[in-house]
């Protein structure tokens, strides 16, 4: 007689078993595909929220004070005065541009002659952040541009302080990047002043969100000097970045457990965590 | 009375979908002083007290699949843990008899921490390329629970406004 409401109590559990299961034996290929739906529903979500805000900045400006507006005017006659400046240069620049544009052209001949592979070209594209996910286990941010903007997976990633990661998922009208605090990030690197690669990996994000990065393999004769940290910057033989982008600062290497060579924590820029705007590197062949 | 219960478990799905949206938002902009919310505890024990089991199931299977996209958690965590913690609850409510709103907040504020814990130890243990902060992560728990039990009463109440006269309907 007891059995039977034993049996019907235990039914969600014996149904939990059931699912647990199903979803173990699902194939990969179905799973990525409903994470990429729920990414495509939540996506219009991110953008509706990131526009908000944006017109609430706008509407926040409308009603600054005059004082405001007297400090801003006078930031805009600074920035005017050295675009002013920068005009007068332009001759100068554009000579420049042409000398280099004939170095380059002669340097793409030479690379057929020899045939070489085709150096990867990059074609910027600017996007806004809808949302940065800092959690502890995975840092990401959205941005408000996807495969309508030929964005692609694997396309490096840039802020005005440097590298900030690389192109994770793409959806439709937004991008998923993976920040270089996470671990899977993994790149060619350089120090400035000096030739030869290291290894730059993630290292997830500490208290106070302190983002944080490893160097390692690096030869033993650099060494920082007290007080003045050692510039990581990115090496062009990673393939996503172009040639001395920086990467953040490193303060101290000490020798890795094989002895070959040292590694060492890197200090990123914590205004990575404020960023609104980044530069998507489409990659651009020139065949 | 099949049509409007149907109604009822979407209208909760979509409640569940905004509070997920919202929390993401809030943690977006925390993100500049290294604080993130999380805060699965809040998804799962009112279905249970306003649905039936397998409907509270379905709702907590899709709400998992939602927060697993959201918060960038190894897909299929809360898709698993949400639909687990559903029956706990279920056979919780049912054998308890607690009918205590503060009893109610006060399990979901433990099981998000255990949540808390059982995503850490997935981590560490089936995903070795994520790199996990402890510290950082603690912190987050602790500061998760603390705003927890605030969160989680305003939630049950706006429930139990918004499905009082559905819930009264389906007791007479």
């Amino acid at each position: 007689m007891t059995e039977e409401p034993n049996k019907r109590a235990n039914k969600p559990f014996l149904f939990l078993g059931f699912f647990f299961i199903i979803w173990w034996l699902i194939p990969n290929s179905i799973k990525f595909f409903t994470k990429s739906t729920f990414q495509e529903f939540q996506a219009p979500v991110w953008e509706i929220s990131s526009r908000v805000e944006d017109i609430v900045n706008y509407w926040g400006h409308i009603k600054d004070s005059k004082q405001t507006l007297i400090e801003k005017g006078k930031k805009v006659s600074r920035i005017n005065s050295d675009i002013e400046i920068q005009k007068i240069r332009a001759d100068e620049l554009n000579n420049e541009i042409n000398r280099l544009k004939k170095i380059q052209d002669s340097l793409l001949n030479l690379n057929k002659i020899i045939n070489l592979d085709p150096k990867i070209q990059f074609e910027p594209e600017i996007a806004r952040v809808s949302v940065r996910k800092m959690s502890s286990w995975w840092q990401s941010f959205t941005i408000r541009k996807g495969n309508d903007h030929l964005i692609e997976k694997g396309n490096g990633v840039l802020y005005k302080g440097g590298i900030l990661g690389r192109v994770s998922t793409v959806n439709n009208k937004s991008a998923s990047v993976e920040l270089l605090t996470n671990p899977n990030f993994r790149i060619v690197a350089k120090f400035s002043n000096d030739s030869r690669p290291v290894t730059y990996q993630g290292n997830g994000i500490g208290l106070g969100g302190k983002l944080q990065g490893i160097v390692s393999d690096v030869p033993h004769d650099i060494i920082p000097k007290s007080g003045i940290p050692l510039k990581l910057i990115s090496s062009s033989l990673g393939g996503n970045f172009p040639n001395g982008i920086p990467i953040g600062k490193v303060y101290k290497l000490e020798t890795e457990e094989n002895g070959l060579f040292k590694k060492g924590k890197v200090v990123l820029d914590s205004k990575i965590n404020e960023i609104l705007e980044i530069t998507v590197l489409k990659t651009k062949r020139n065949d | 009375m099949i049509k409007k219960d149907i109604i009822n478990a979407a209208i909760l799905l979509i409640i569940y979908f905004i509070l997920t949206c919202l929390i993401t938002l809030i943690n977006s902009s925390l993100s500049t002083i290294g604080v993130y919310f999380y805060l699965p505890g809040l998804f799962f024990l009112s279905a249970t007290l306003f649905f039936d089991t397998t409907k509270s199931f379905i709702i907590c299977l899709v709400t998992g699949l939602f927060l697993d996209t959201a918060l960038e958690t190894p897909f299929g965590f809360h898709t698993i843990i949400l639909p687990l913690f559903q029956v706990i609850g279920n056979k919780w409510l049912k054998y308890s008899g607690n009918k205590n709103i503060y009893r109610h907040a006060f399990f979901q504020f433990l099981s998000n921490i255990l949540i808390s814990i059982l995503l850490l130890l997935s981590i560490i243990i089936f995903y070795d390329k994520i790199q996990i902060s402890i510290s950082k992560f603690s912190l987050d728990v602790i500061l998760s629970a603390l705003i927890f039990l605030p969160v989680c009463l305003w939630f049950q109440s706006l429930l139990t406004n918004i499905f009082f006269e559905y819930s009264k309907s389906k007791k007479n």
